[in-house]
């Protein structure tokens, strides 16, 4: 980045400025920090007007277009918070997100990549993280136009799976580990359509990637970008995986998903309580991998999801060292993300990467970094009112 | 509730240690003073006391002159450039966060009474008292066998911890190996498990040495998590004060940790401390 990007951004030169030297946000509460939060999503939405929240706050071009990804992952989030806090915006910014979608479904059923200002063909794992955003739409308002389109989904992702049940065709680097979520997502969504022979297809697709990516004992296989670092696994990506074999764990309730999450949990753990964080990129050997001069960056979408896995793990195993966890990683979230630049692209929002020239997104506010922050939060906010039920 | 492991018999037993040593990081340290007055009160003699702080001798005035220079240090000057960042911009370093988890209660000086001097009891039991900055073999009599009770924050070499004439102790608010790591004692609370202090050597690992003593800790009327550390302490020391006169008159025998179970336990999030607190007042 030159000088005078910077200069025509003062905002982002000083959070620029201040991360480069560790200084952070305030703490402050679980409730105040989401109400931020929100806020920097909600900016997301108002950028683009077409429905869709803009990919991210980009240092010299400014917000991109919108994502049809990760709006769809955002439904889920924005209906989530109206549910916690009543918030009207939030619900009619995940329903016109839902009808958004509808209008950009492909006639084969699937989504392109990229933003939508992109022309980039259909893609498997971003038609997945919609299905997931429409099957929340779905179960708060029961449109049938939404339940169709999930059908339709559903059935060109199942189409896409190879001779040995994996997605090498219409997908990123064809495929990876992280499509283990697509497959979650696709239960997630059958449930509402409870057709049975796509949740055998389904099985199936997700035991040929449990096998493909998860059998090694020490790491997680297509963990990353083909053109990133060789031979790391990137946190967000294995967040991706993690959360995929929960989501799957939940609706199948076949220990092997749970045992495989619990393998690679415990590495994480320890990894993140000895060294105070987790390095963006994990080197095969569970070893932190520097990607600045001398030191690594943080990936906060990654942390984001593991604060989600932790927290569902500690539930399922009854383990609260991994609740703890996932408190500290909130608390490392909230004091990055709190602070207010005088920009609306910044203000509150997470960035990819801590420092924000880490390699991950580099100088980028990501939306799909404060989804999974906001779901961490709601999550938390969820379990400690059930035990407060149960405590009387 | 005492017992005694039976398990598999470890190469240091066949030690025959005769000599009983201390290490602490201060003179008064409230938890060191607590297993002497203990050993003590058992019948237990101490040979040897190693104080990890400088013998006050004419170095030593001469380095307190020269103290305040320190600040010149590169370390010391980022640490005030930070402080002055996070006065004219606001809020806190990212390291910071973790440090907030450090509690009221992770020493003993925050709970326990400031100890007697043990240079003083040396001197008046004609017990052998050494300064020093580290601990090193040369502290240690050389045709002579120790056990060493360890309450000093000193790095043991792996040299001296694998040495034949010398077996490091210290005592755990936990059982091994299910509680291997920090604030073992609350979260044994919190997940409803008993309490209890064990009395253990020390290798190059965490928490891995050879068991030789458990002690159950009282649940009763501990109604807060300050009182709960303070009485862990309390009876660390009793564990270490028994575990070493038992070892030392071949009443017990040391025991490898069963690898099955192990478990890492990490300092506790307020979050969890308050639902723990919210637990002792039940």
């Amino acid at each position: 980045m030159s000088l005078i990007t910077f200069l025509n951004n003062p905002a982002f030169a000083y959070k620029y400025f201040l991360e480069s030297n560790g200084v952070v946000g305030k703490m402050t509460t679980r409730v105040d920090i989401m109400k931020k939060s929100v806020s920097w999503v909600k900016e997301s939405f108002y950028a683009t007007k077409d429905g869709g929240s803009s990919a991210y706050y980009k240092l010299g071009s400014g917000w991109a277009a919108s994502y049809p990804e990760t709006t769809g992952y955002l439904i889920p989030t924005l209906l989530d918070y109206f549910k916690f806090s009543s918030d009207k915006e939030c619900e009619t910014l995940g329903l016109n997100a839902t009808n958004w979608l509808l209008t950009i479904q492909s006639k084969e059923g699937g989504w392109q990549g990229l933003q939508i200002d992109k022309k980039a063909p259909l893609r498997v794992f971003n038609s997945g993280m919609i299905i997931d955003g429409l099957a929340n739409s779905y179960l708060f308002k029961k449109d049938e136009k939404v339940k169709n389109s999930i059908d339709h989904g559903i059935k060109w992702i199942i189409d896409q799976a190879d001779e040995n049940g994996l997605f090498t065709e219409s997908n990123l680097d064809s495929g990876g580990a992280y499509d283990i979520l697509v497959i979650g997502c696709c239960l997630y969504g059958n449930q509402i359509l409870n057709y049975p022979h796509y949740k055998i297809e389904l099985i199936n697709i997700l035991d040929a990637h449990l096998d493909r990516f998860c059998s090694n004992e020490d790491f997680i296989s297509g963990c990353n970008f083909s053109n990133s670092y060789p031979n790391t696994m990137l946190l967000h990506h294995i967040g991706y995986t993690l959360d995929g074999l929960l989501i799957s764990y939940e609706i199948l309730k076949d220990e092997k998903y749970l045992n495989t999450v619990k393998k690679y949990s415990k590495k994480l753990l320890s990894l993140f309580e000895v060294n105070k964080g987790l390095s963006a990129y994990i080197k095969r050997d569970w070893k932190k991998f520097n990607d600045l001069s001398n030191s690594y960056s943080h990936c906060l979408t990654g942390y984001a999801q593991m604060a989600i896995v932790f927290q569902k793990l500690a539930l399922f195993i009854n383990d609260r060292r991994y609740e703890n966890a996932a408190f500290k990683i909130m608390d490392i979230l909230t004091a990055i993300s709190n602070r207010k630049f005088g920009n609306k692209g910044l203000d509150f929002g997470l960035a990819g990467s801590f420092p924000v020239n880490g390699n991950y997104q580099k100088f980028q506010i990501v939306n799909w970094a404060n989804k999974y922050f906001l779901d961490a939060l709601l999550l938390a906010e969820k379990s400690l009112s059930k035990r407060r039920i149960e405590n009387g | 509730m005492l017992y005694f492991l039976q398990k598999k018999v470890c190469q240091k037993e066949e030690l025959k240690m005769d000599k009983i040593a201390l290490i602490v990081n201060s003179d008064d340290q409230p938890n060191a003073n607590l297993f002497l007055k203990e050993f003590i009160a058992i019948g237990g003699e101490i040979d040897l006391i190693i104080c990890l702080t400088p013998n006050k001798n004419l170095l030593f005035s001469l380095k307190k002159i020269f103290k305040p220079l320190k600040i010149f240090k590169p370390n010391n000057l980022k640490q005030l450039y930070l402080r002055f960042l996070k006065f004219v911009f606001g809020g806190i370093q990212l390291t910071e966060v973790f440090a907030s988890y450090n509690n009221v209660g992770e020493n003993s000086w925050d709970l326990l009474p400031k100890g007697d001097s043990l240079k003083i009891f040396a001197k008046n039991n004609k017990v052998k008292y050494i300064n020093s900055l580290s601990i090193e073999t040369s502290l240690f009599p050389e045709d002579n066998r120790y056990l060493v009770a360890t309450y000093g924050g000193g790095i043991i070499g792996k040299e001296l911890l694998n040495g034949e004439n010398l077996t490091f102790f210290n005592a755990h608010m936990g059982s091994m190996p299910r509680y291997r790591g920090m604030n073992v004692i609350e979260w044994a609370y919190l997940e409803r498990q008993p309490l209890i202090a064990t009395f253990l050597t020390m290798n190059d690992k965490i928490d891995d040495g050879d068991v030789g003593y458990e002690l159950e800790i009282k649940k009763d009327e501990i109604s807060s998590i300050s009182l709960l550390r303070k009485i862990g302490y309390e009876f660390c020391a009793k564990a270490m004060a028994q575990g070493l006169f038992k070892l030392r008159n071949n009443q017990i025998k040391l025991v490898a940790q069963n690898r099955k179970g192990i478990r890492y336990y990490y300092r506790m999030h307020p979050n969890l401390r308050a639902d723990l607190e919210k637990l002792l007042i039940k």
